[in-house]
Parts: C-alpha cells; sequence; structure tokens
C-alpha cells in the first residue's frame, strides 16, 4: 500500500505546486465573502442568503477543480511519458490508477476544508449581530451539506480518472461535465421515464416499478405503444440508471430552509447521509473497477 | 553464461487511427494493409547474464517497440518474453530491473532528491535504504549540488543523468537504457559510456538501443541488427566484425595526372584536394601496384591505412544503401 500512497502524495505534491489552483482557491474564497455584502439586499434572510452563496461556492468551485485537475491526471502521464518510468517498476498499475485517485482526492478535500474554513468563520461572525435562535443547526446542517458535497466529489473524480484513462483532457473534460449534468438531473430524467409510462391506460403502477417492467409494460401491443415511446423509456430510464443521482448528495436546500419550512416539505428536501454513502461508495468502485480494467489492458504510445 | 532475457517470435502489431497525418497531409487508414503496422516480427534474442547488449537499428526498425514489451509499457501481439525466467509483467522480475526511457520526462515540480525519494518508494525501499541509496546515487551521476534543484531547472545531460540514477535506485540486476545517448554532446556520451561499462563491471547486464554506432562499437559484448521490425543480424562483435581488412586508404601528393589515371582504374573511390589525392583501394595487390607507381611516378606517400571492417560497415550491408538513415549513418549517426 505504501507504493499507492506514494503516487497519491506525488499527485498531492504535484496539485499543491499548481498555480492556477490557488488562483480559482482565491476566486472561491473572495466569493464565499460576497455573501456579507449580498446579504444587505434582503430585509431579514441574511443568514439564509450568507450560507446560499457560500455552500454554493464551496460546491461549484470543488467541482470546477475536480473537472480541471482530474481531465489531465492520466493523460499528462502519458504525454509527458511519466508513465513509462512508472508501470516498468513492480508495481501494478491499478495501484497506479488508485494513488493519483487518492491523491487528487486528498487535493479536493484540503482545498474544501479551507473554503469551509472560511464560510464557517464567516457565518459565525455574522451570527454575533443577528443572534440568529437556530445557527447551532444551521452549522451542523452546513456541515452536513459540505461532507455530501465531499462525498459527490469522490464519485465525480472517479469519472474523471475513467474518462482521462482513455481519452484527451478536452473531450475527458466535456464526458465528466455530461456525467454532472446528468447527475444533476438523475431526478427530473426518472420523473419524465415514469411521465412515459403514466401516459397510457393502467400504466399507472407500473410507472413507479422498474426498467424491465417498464420495458414489458411498452411493448405489450394492448397498451399503443410506438417504438418511439419505447426508445424514449429506453434512452430516459437508461441515463438515470447509468449516471448517478447527484440529488442523493443534496444536502443544501435543507441546510438553507429548515427552519422556515412544513413538517412534509422537510421529509422532501431531507437527505440521508448512510444513504447517500450506502449509494456512493459502490458506484464510485464500480467505476474506478472499470478505470482500472480498461488502463490495465492499455499500450502507452 | 545464463541467459536473462529471452524473447520467442515477439511480435507487435500497431493498428493505426483510421486518420492519421504524415507531414502535414491528412491520411485516410481505412485498408487492412495500411490501417495495421508491424513494428516488431518475430523477435528471437537471447541477453546473457553480464554482458552488454546494443539493439541497434534505424528510426523505426523496432528497438523502442521491443524494449516497451520488456517493461510492460505495450502488451506484444504475438510471441512471449522471459526476463529472469519469469514472464512479462512479473513484479519480482520488474524489482530487479532498471529503466531509462528514450528522451526522458520527469516530474519537473519535484527536485532531484524529491524525485529519487518517489521512485525508490515504487521500488520498494524502506526510508532509511532510501537514504542511504540516493546520496551515493546522485554522487555517482555527478548531481550531489543539484539535489535540491526542481527537475524543470536541469539540462538535458543533467536529466539523463537523473534518469539514470533512478534506473539504478534498486541496484538491479539488468539495466535497459533506450538510446541513452541520443541528443547528447560529446562529453555527455563519454559519462553515460563510462557508467555502461562500469555497470558492466559490478556485474550487470545491460541491454541497451542505439543508432549511435561508434559508441555501441566501444561498449558492447554482443549486439543485434534490427530493420523494419525484423532481426537481421546477431551476434558477438568479434564475429561480426572480421578480422580482415576490407579495404585501403592511399593517401598522395605531387602525382602527374596519368599517374593517377591510371591508379584510378583500380580504385573504389578517389578524392582531389589541391595536390593530394585519396585512393580506396579494396584489393591487397591493387593496393601494392598503386605504392609502386605512386613512387616511380616522383609522387609522395603521405598515408597508408588498411582499415578493418566496422559495425557501421555491417549494419550498412544489412539496412541497405539509399535510405536517408544511411545517409546519417555515414556521419555515425543513423537519421
Amino acid at each position: 500500500m505504501d507504493k499507492v500512497f506514494a503516487i497519491a502524495q506525488n499527485t498531492f505534491k504535484e496539485a499543491i505546486r499548481n498555480r492556477v489552483m490557488y488562483v480559482i482557491l482565491v476566486f472561491a474564497i473572495l466569493f464565499i465573502l460576497t455573501g456579507v455584502v449580498v446579504k444587505d439586499l434582503t430585509i431579514a434572510a441574511h443568514g439564509l442568503v450568507i450560507r446560499a452563496i457560500g455552500l454554493w461556492a464551496i460546491n461549484v468551485f470543488g467541482l470546477i477543480l475536480a473537472l480541471l485537475l482530474g481531465i489531465g491526471l492520466v493523460y499528462t502521464e502519458l504525454d509527458k511519458k511519466t508513465i513509462y518510468t512508472i508501470v516498468s517498476k513492480p508495481i501494478d498499475r491499478w495501484q497506479f490508477l488508485l494513488g493519483k485517485y487518492l491523491g487528487l482526492l486528498l487535493t479536493l478535500y484540503l482545498i474544501v476544508v479551507v473554503m469551509s474554513a472560511v464560510f464557517l468563520v464567516e457565518i459565525h461572525l455574522l451570527n454575533r449581530q443577528i443572534q440568529d435562535p437556530h445557527f447551532g443547526l444551521a452549522m451542523l446542517m452546513s456541515l452536513k451539506a459540505i461532507f455530501l458535497g465531499c462525498v459527490e466529489l469522490a464519485v465525480v473524480v472517479a469519472f474523471a480518472l475513467l474518462f482521462s484513462s482513455f481519452s484527451s483532457p478536452v473531450l475527458s473534460g466535456f464526458m465528466t461535465l455530461m456525467v454532472i449534468v446528468a447527475g444533476r438531473l438523475n431526478e427530473d430524467i426518472e420523473r419524465f421515464a415514469q411521465k412515459i409510462i403514466a401516459g397510457f391506460e393502467g400504466g399507472g403502477e407500473v410507472a413507479k416499478q422498474g426498467f424491465l417492467a417498464g420495458m414489458a409494460f411498452l411493448r405489450d401491443p394492448a397498451t399503443g405503444a410506438t417504438i418511439f415511446d419505447q426508445i424514449k423509456f429506453l434512452f430516459a430510464k437508461g441515463t438515470a440508471l447509468v449516471f448517478p443521482n447527484f440529488e442523493l448528495f443534496n444536502a443544501r436546500t435543507l441546510a438553507l430552509h429548515f427552519d422556515t419550512v412544513d413538517v412534509n416539505i422537510l421529509k422532501m428536501i431531507t437527505v440521508s447521509t448512510s444513504d447517500a454513502l450506502i449509494y456512493a461508495v459502490p458506484y464510485t468502485a464500480s467505476v474506478l473497477l472499470l478505470a482500472m480494467f480498461l488502463f490495465g489492458r492499455r499500450n502507452f504510445r | 553464461m545464463d541467459n536473462v532475457i529471452v524473447t520467442q517470435h515477439l511480435s507487435k502489431i500497431y493498428v493505426q487511427d483510421f486518420l492519421t497525418f504524415e507531414s502535414g497531409r491528412p491520411r485516410l487508414n481505412l485498408r487492412r494493409e495500411t490501417k495495421r503496422r508491424e513494428a516488431l516480427r518475430d523477435l528471437n534474442l537471447e541477453v546473457r547474464r553480464g554482458e552488454i547488449f546494443g539493439l541497434i537499428g534505424p528510426n523505426g526498425a523496432g528497438k523502442t517497440t521491443a524494449i516497451k514489451i520488456l517493461m510492460g509499457i505495450h502488451f506484444p501481439t504475438r510471441g512471449s518474453a522471459k526476463i529472469l525466467g519469469r514472464p512479462l509483467g512479473d513484479k519480482w522480475a520488474k524489482a530487479q530491473i532498471g529503466y531509462l526511457p528514450e528522451n526522458p520526462y520527469f516530474y519537473d515540480y519535484l527536485t532531484g532528491g524529491e524525485f529519487l525519494d518517489y521512485y525508490g518508494r515504487l521500488y520498494g525501499m524502506g526510508r532509511s535504504q532510501r537514504r542511504a541509496k540516493i546520496p551515493e546515487l546522485l554522487e555517482r551521476v555527478g548531481l550531489t549540488a543539484s539535489v535540491s534543484i526542481p527537475l524543470r531547472g536541469y539540462s538535458k545531460g543533467m536529466l539523463q543523468r537523473i534518469g539514470i540514477a533512478q534506473a539504478l535506485l534498486n541496484d538491479p540486476e539488468i539495466v535497459v537504457l533506450d538510446e541513452p545517448q541520443s541528443g547528447l554532446d560529446p562529453i555527455g556520451r563519454k559519462e553515460i559510456r563510462d557508467i555502461i561499462l562500469s555497470l558492466r563491471e559490478q556485474g550487470k547486464t545491460v541491454f541497451f538501443s542505439s543508432h549511435i554506432l561508434q559508441d555501441a562499437e566501444m561498449i558492447c559484448d554482443r549486439v543485434g541488427i534490427l530493420h523494419l521490425g525484423d532481426l537481421v543480424k546477431i551476434g558477438r562483435l568479434e564475429e561480426l566484425l572480421t578480422a580482415q581488412v576490407s579495404e585501403f586508404e592511399i593517401v598522395a601528393s605531387g602525382m602527374r595526372a596519368e599517374a593517377i589515371a591510371e591508379v584510378e582504374r583500380t580504385s573504389k573511390r578517389t578524392l582531389r584536394r589541391a595536390d593530394d589525392v585519396l585512393f580506396i583501394i579494396e584489393r591487397r595487390g591493387d593496393a601494392d601496384a598503386a605504392l609502386a607507381k605512386i613512387s616511380a611516378c616522383g609522387g609522395t606517400l603521405l598515408s597508408f591505412t588498411p582499415r578493418k571492417e566496422t559495425l557501421e560497415d555491417i549494419f550498412l550491408k544489412q539496412v541497405g544503401r539509399g535510405t536517408r538513415e544511411v545517409a546519417g549513418a555515414s556521419r555515425g549517426e543513423v537519421a
């Protein structure tokens, strides 16, 4: 395992000696601090505005850095041929990929910690002025949102690594971005798939069932579904199944509105940390295993 | 003497992209013949323990492909190879090898010391082992003073030397060097040559590729000549280089025109510069006659040199004349 940590440590060194990262980090911190000014645009929701801007910035800038650093993660080693001297050493290719993954994740988590520290100090200082009775809960909810954002980053970096292991940075950047978009819209895509089924007579119950039940329903001539309906359902349901559901990691809505919404809405916007982890760990492992499988069979030009 | 590297029918076919660019012009590779490029064909060779083996050949001969397959960077299309009796990719065997790729590029944000420490960890060396070995190696390659400088500040020669240092970190049994002297000045080439020779003195096996024939001839025990993916010749240098004189070089001055014309008839090549004439004559009898003629016509013999066959001559015979690479070979380097 020391070899994996050596690669992770080197990846971390490479990232923290990259000046672009610091420019983005400074920009992110300035963005978080704009909440201090922007809050005055509202009358009473100062805490909410600062939390909204801070949590959004931590999430988005984390993803931007994951994209920027992740897409060239393996490609740079191939392009500069440093991979030649690595794979000729007594290590397995999967160890190299795992090291790169852990190194980048470590870098991103360090950045998230820095951004979060600025954010927490900011809301703490604000609370001295406004004395929010729910401040303690708001802190906890914000920390949960940041933690689940980190889990989301683990999934995104796995995809960036997968694409980076067989394509150019531009292409892998585009594909990773598509995964982020599809992941954010996952629940909408799922609802769209359900709506296709529900549009037919007797489809209401089937809509809530799985992919195979839905396809069997649409293929039944009695429903009157066309081949076009089947393709639409196949595409929508397939996308929702294959791509990650990033809404499971979105605790930001709850962190913003937990003290203003009624109990029913609260239930809807609450996400479970354990559910998110149970979903993310095997999902990330599968993506990494696929990356290792493809990388293990590559000829490095 | 046992074999440390054995290859059997090692072959590599690259499948090219359907669109490639040659000299800036797009080329479609749709037909089977243009889509597939055979870089290495049925390579059968053995490298013996403790020897310096040189794989020579022009650019595109398949030298780097062969080394990349042995180092686990590429997978062979056909055939197999064993290193120290283990199949390709075996981690124990990899731990006994030091490898320097062609035109190496290392992590330029690391200092020389950090770089070697990182690679030491990849070899599985402990902290104390690394602390003892790294200063010793830096001294050996003459980079002790540059230990704290990031690699981006290193010259090409320094990078080559730090590359050699990383290849020797694990005290390897086999050292594989891909074009180690490429792009270096004469001093750099000599330094690399000295390091290779000192490795042999320590009982290491050195397997290297080169297109610099004089250097290969100076240090190799055995050579293999690759051309267009085929191993066209392999053997000990003294077996390949016959002791026989292949031609005689005669330089004379003050010869009359008719005497020059007479000697020129038996000469393979004649060059004139001012009053001096150079004759290259293949047969001993013709050379003796030419010497007599120079004396008889009142000319002065400036030099008489019997030339033995060189690695370059063998190389040119094997790869054929008239190619761009061969033009380079006559200058000592092949393209």
